[in-house]
């Protein structure tokens, strides 16, 4: 091989780096007569101007769309080749440009962004924008809202693309005007009150227009500050009929257990608690709580009588229901026992509210696989049909639009998606979140941003717009994606990768061992009334690390572009490719003002809990 | 340039999964959905273009014994003439099935005899039933036996040990067809230059349709040598899921703190991969790199398979 190609030269013509390298041992190519035409090579490290004919035309796909003026003598792939051919011998003029940006190469992305951004004559807009993010600043100090309202500010801090600024001033700076009226307003009445409450700033501050309108959040609001003022991590309680696939759902949500291995799982006959610490927004206590095999009724199991079992002794005891933030009943469709599995939601409901009247019910439809779409639907209201009367009759009719049903099925995202829901509910500052994530979403025109976690795939945010189960399937893919290359290829990683996948299987293997001496009936550890089974904290390095990016271009042109935002938390968005490939830098750029405005509301979290 | 078919003959006790494995490499089913499938009556005979101009006569032959008799009977002459590879699945459940050994045995002969040239790969299938500490053992106790029984055949059976929920299915398979492909070398002589060219660490060529593995150079190490295999399996998967919203996978970039790496559609059959540690590396120029190689390559591929 020719010894190096940092010398800057390109190898362009019939003796290139191919032409020497292939004859050796390539039978088809004998003689240099019968070569294909060898291809230009660069040195991806070249710090010459000809390194660059890439960058420089995706900087001249920017300029052109907004500069006129800008010198543009190439477009497309193949001329972008033939230039770098000549390029050594004499310098195009738009090769000066290209210098510029390779003399800057770790800040390309900023000077790509600069020159625009200075075209359409934002220049105070990239000041401002500099300033912290407006959105998360005012929960915490009245001050910084002050600043005249200039566009920049009142809109977060996030840069427009010019196109987009044209169609939307108008409306974005009457949006502005509001938020900014809101934001002094939130500011005084957050400096009036001597306590201050980290959910109600969080989410009054952004979101105050929409709280005020819906009394039912801002109740809901309040009763989460208590939740977290204590600094205490939510409970979410699973429970349900015996084999109605709880445990199954857990192994494959947290310990990445594969679907089709759950049909190993024993049932399980504790109540087995799990921390789950992912990232700043997915940390709760998960209660597996089985339900009583055989022939005792519905009620037995919450019942004293049976106290000499260690699930009663949990579940008789009113205290587990107040301490739940979120119950969850898994109804198993394809089982034959609906009666005496609505018997026993029903049961679960009434104690659950009778108790806690904050708590979250959520109904899993489970094994929603074996429906078709039709089934689901009919299944699911026929289902809620016979609640809402149950309810009624009790005196309950309120009760009902609290509980959210939900087709679910470990063999597909649908499991995610509703567990997702679940903990987004549990999250004091959703709205927070959301309503960066809508901005973001809007400023960057993209489609859709999802906030994930990326140990679990929950997400734990996401823009306004509504979901759909194929764009959230796809981000949760590329996830996945990206974990497993990252793994394979991060070989100082891959040991404590796998340390951390033992661990976990370990961790499966001692409960289902616990599990099964519980079913001898003299387990040592069965006296326990729950035996708390701390998952283990995520390794410190999953194969997903800070400073992360991802991009996948789909051929329907669309674009998946994952940033890491912070720990485990990573930034999913689908982008159409032209908006794309039009604006990168303008996106890199206000992800970056994103995953500043996301430190602090976690900063904020953090504090407010100690 | 009409290529003459390379006939590739399936075959195993009933229920091995061989059907199974057809659909997930070549038909993009997801593992779960080869539940669903029957069984194989007679010969299911399928054609899979494969990198454009090779063309895979794949026969599936049913395992019930009244087809296998027939198979090393009557239509001895028309299934086992002209055979270019042979894929015999065993159940690594029902290993020690003596019916099944003594047919391996006359399907061998019946090899040696109409086709000398064939390569013949057994695959030791449904490993994931076994406990994983036992696999290992399983798979040396099943080879011994094949190498015992395959003597007679002119080119050794080469054994894989498989199941269609990792990447070992991928592994088989691409062995299975790099063996079709004549000029390997010469293609990783090329790639090899590309990585140099590139600074990359890697590169990888991948068959677009199934994503198997066809070639790959590297410059350095890396200690796990099946991450290949785990890469066509997590992409495959992943393209699967892009179906099911309508739209295909046509690339990936990845940057992290270690490496990025580049996974493009490259020429009109396949895709490539390239790993870069170098931290200096600009992801654009490497792309750009790739973009002006597609042609050559392209026209590469097609002398290679002539």
């Amino acid at each position: 091989m020719p010894g190096s190609y940092d010398d800057g030269l390109l190898y362009s013509d019939d003796y290139g780096p191919y032409g020497e390298s292939v004859p050796a041992e390539g039978e088809a190519f004998s003689g240099p007569g019968s070569f294909v035409r060898t291809p230009l090579l660069l040195s991806p490290r070249m710090h010459t101007p000809v390194g660059a004919p890439s960058v420089l035309q995706e900087w001249q796909n920017n300029s052109n769309a907004r500069k006129s003026s800008a010198p543009a003598p190439h477009n497309g792939h193949g001329r972008a080749a033939s230039y770098g051919t000549h390029a050594g011998a004499e310098m195009p003029p738009a090769a000066t440009q290209a210098m510029y940006l390779n003399a800057a190469p770790e800040h390309g992305a900023m000077s790509r962004l600069a020159e625009p951004a200075l075209g359409m004559g934002a220049a105070q807009m990239l000041a401002a924008a500099a300033a912290p993010n407006a959105a998360a600043a005012s929960a915490h100090s009245p001050g910084l809202t002050a600043p005249a309202p200039s566009p920049a500010a009142a809109g977060l801090g996030f840069l427009q693309p010019p196109a987009m600024q044209q169609q939307q001033q108008q409306q974005l700076q009457q949006q502005q005007q509001q938020q900014l009226q809101q934001l002094h307003g939130d500011a005084m009445s957050v400096a009036s009150s001597a306590a201050e409450n980290a959910a109600a700033a969080g989410t009054g501050s952004l979101l105050a227009p929409r709280t005020v309108s819906n009394v039912g959040r801002v109740q809901v609001a309040g009763a989460r500050n208590e939740l977290f003022a204590a600094g205490k991590k939510p409970n979410i309680m699973m429970t349900g009929l015996p084999r109605s696939g709880k445990t199954s759902i857990l192994s494959v949500l947290f310990q990445k257990v594969s679907p089709h291995e759950t049909l190993f799982l024993d049932s399980s006959d504790k109540v087995v608690k799990h921390e789950i610490e992912n990232s700043a927004f997915c940390q709760f206590q998960l209660w597996d709580v089985p339900g009583v095999n055989g022939s005792s009724n519905a009620a037995n199991a919450f019942s004293h009588t049976g106290a000499s079992l260690s699930v009663h002794s949990v579940v008789s005891n009113d205290s587990v229901f107040s301490d739940c933030a979120a119950v969850i009943f898994v109804i198993d469709v394809t089982s034959e026992e609906t009666d005496e599995a609505l018997q026993r939601l029903h049961h679960t409901i009434t104690r659950a509210v009778a108790t806690n009247p904050n708590v979250f019910i959520e109904v899993f439809i489970h094994k929603a696989d074996a429906l078709t779409e039709e089934q689901k639907v009919q299944c699911q209201r026929e289902l809620q049909g016979r609640i809402d009367e149950e309810l009624e009759e009790v005196g309950l009719p309120g009760v009902s639009a609290r509980i959210r049903y939900r087709a679910t099925s470990i063999f597909d995202h649908s499991v995610y998606e509703a567990f997702s829901q679940v903990v987004q509910n549990l999250i004091p500052e959703t709205h927070t979140l959301e309503s960066m994530l809508d901005f973001l979403v809007n400023n960057c025109g993209m489609e859709k941003a999802f906030l994930f976690d990326v140990v679990s795939k929950l997400y734990v945010a996401t823009d306004s717009t509504p979901v759909h189960p194929e764009d959230f399937e796809l981000c949760s893919d590329m996830i996945e994606v990206i974990i497993d290359v990252s793994c394979i290829y991060d070989s100082g990683l891959q040991d404590a990768a796998r340390a951390s996948g033992n661990a976990q299987w370990s961790g499966a293997d001692a409960e289902n061992a616990g599990t099964g001496s519980g079913g001898g009936g003299n387990g040592s550890s069965s006296a326990a009334a729950a035996d708390s089974n701390r998952a283990p904290p995520p390794p410190v390095n999953f194969g997903y690390q800070t400073h992360s990016s991802a991009t996948i271009r789909l051929s329907n042109n669309m674009v998946l572009y994952l940033k890491e935002v912070s720990n485990y938390l990573a930034l999913c968005c689908i982008v159409r490719s032209d908006v794309f490939d039009a604006a990168l830098g303008l996106i890199e750029y206000n992800v970056g003002v994103f995953k500043e405005g996301l430190q602090r509301v976690i900063q904020y979290r953090v504090d407010s809990n100690r | 340039m009409v290529q003459d078919k390379k006939k590739l003959l399936l075959m195993g006790k009933s229920g091995a999964g061989k059907t199974s494995m057809r659909s997930i490499v070549f038909a993009n089913y997801v593992p779960r959905d080869t539940e669903r499938l029957g069984a194989t009556i007679d010969v299911e005979r399928s054609h899979i273009r494969f990198l454009g101009d090779l063309v895979l006569s794949l026969w599936d032959c049913g395992g019930q014994d009244s087809f296998m008799e027939n198979f090393v009977g009557a239509q001895r002459e028309n299934v086992f003439n002209g055979v270019a590879v042979m894929i015999y699945v065993f159940d690594a459940e029902f290993r020690q099935d003596p019916k099944d050994m003594s047919y391996f045995r006359m399907c061998c002969e019946s090899i040696a005899a109409k086709s000398p040239q064939c390569r013949v790969f057994c695959l030791v299938h449904k490993m994931d039933l076994i406990h994983e500490e036992n696999r290992e053992s399983v798979f040396a106790e099943q080879s011994s036996a094949i190498r015992r029984v395959s003597h007679m055949l002119p080119v050794p059976a080469e054994c894989f040990s498989t199941s269609i929920w990792d990447e070992t299915l991928y592994r088989a398979w691409s062995s299975i067809v790099c063996s079709l492909v004549s000029n390997v070398s010469t293609l990783e002589a090329n790639l090899r230059a590309l990585c140099v060219a590139c600074e990359a660490d890697e590169v990888v060529l991948f068959e677009r349709a199934t994503f198997l593995v066809i070639a790959q150079a590297h410059t350095k190490p890396h200690e796990d040598v099946h991450r290949f295999e785990k890469i066509s399996n997590i992409i495959k998967q992943f393209k699967l899921s892009c179906n099911k919203s309508r739209s295909q996978f046509e690339s990936l970039q990845l940057q992290n703190e270690s490496i990025t790496a580049l996974i493009d559609n490259f020429t009109q059959y396949t895709c490539v991969m390239l790993i870069t540690s170098d931290r200096r590396a600009r992801p654009a120029i490497t792309t750009f790199n790739v973009h002006n190689v597609r042609d050559y390559f392209e026209r590469l591929l097609e002398q290679v398979l002539d």
